[in-house]
């Protein structure tokens, strides 16, 4: 897959999960792919394919599909920096049937990264809640930040207004530092 | 992960709280981490690997996890991604 960014291969238990999607990046655009394993298809197929942004501003860093309500939620920053604003969290929706975008939702950064290379996001259904767990990796961060990062719980009742319940940062952790590595 | 303190390990209760509910705590410099869990709740085992080596630890008992096993990693090779089965 050529210009391959991220994969998200979701867990089921204590095994591998039957669900993939993957982010990549082609000139400006940014494509997401998706798809199920399913006995023909021991890998999954990704023929799902879907433009989140053509934007050379807007990076994406990992996907998940929210299959109950149909939903490819893409994870995302916007460049504004030209603007002075920085860095700016994005949520891309789109359509998982007719893969169509059907919003972005701004969320919020609560240190000014000025470099994300990379960031993870994790699915959690616990006591019938959806929530969605996303994580600043130190690895993945400017340098001078990696001491400072932070994992968000944020409810996906309705997936469309994300809503931050608990962020986990060295504040909260009784902590000088936080640098997460893996979650 | 923590880098620097450990694993922590959190809770999200009916009530929406965060309850941190346990810490293993080493400043070995672990980078990836897995888990397996037989009843996908309290019993589990946590491994946590960097360049070097790969540990095994029982985590079951929160106040006292217990090293199983430790494998050791090849020169110059390094850890992209771990899962535990």
């Amino acid at each position: 897959m050529p210009g391959l960014w991220s994969y998200h291969y979701a867990h089921q238990g204590n095994r591998w999960g039957n669900v993939l999607v993957t982010i990549r990046r082609e000139n400006n655009k940014t494509i997401v792919n998706w798809g199920v394993s399913d006995t023909t298809h021991l890998i999954p197929d990704l023929s799902n394919e879907a433009t989140v942004e053509n934007d050379s501003s807007v990076h994406c860093y990992d996907a998940v599909w929210l299959r109950n309500e149909n939903i490819i939620l893409v994870d995302c920053v916007q460049n504004s920096s030209t603007l002075g604003i920085g860095l700016v969290n994005y949520f891309y929706y789109i359509n998982a049937s007719n893969k169509a975008t059907i919003g972005k939702v701004k969320n919020d950064m609560y240190v000014a990264y000025t470099n994300i290379y990379h960031r993870k996001i994790s699915l959690l259904t616990e006591d019938g809640y959806h929530y969605l767990i996303r994580a600043y990796l130190a690895e993945f961060v400017d340098e001078i930040h990696r001491r400072n990062t932070y994992v968000e719980i944020i409810s996906l009742s309705n997936p469309m207004k994300p809503w931050t319940i608990r962020v986990m940062d060295r504040s909260f952790l009784h902590q000088e530092s936080l640098a997460i590595t893996d979650f | 992960m923590d880098y620097h303190s450990g694993v922590i390990k959190f809770d999200i209760t009916p009530q929406q709280t965060i309850v941190i509910v346990g810490r293993y705590r080493t400043d070995s410099g672990f980078t990836k981490m897995g888990v397996y869990s037989n009843n996908l709740d309290n019993e589990f085992l946590l491994v946590l690997a960097h360049n070097h080596s790969i540990i095994e630890v029982v985590w079951s008992n929160q106040i006292k996890p217990t090293i199983l096993t430790k494998y050791s990693v090849p020169d110059n090779a390094w850890i992209v991604d771990m899962w535990v089965n």
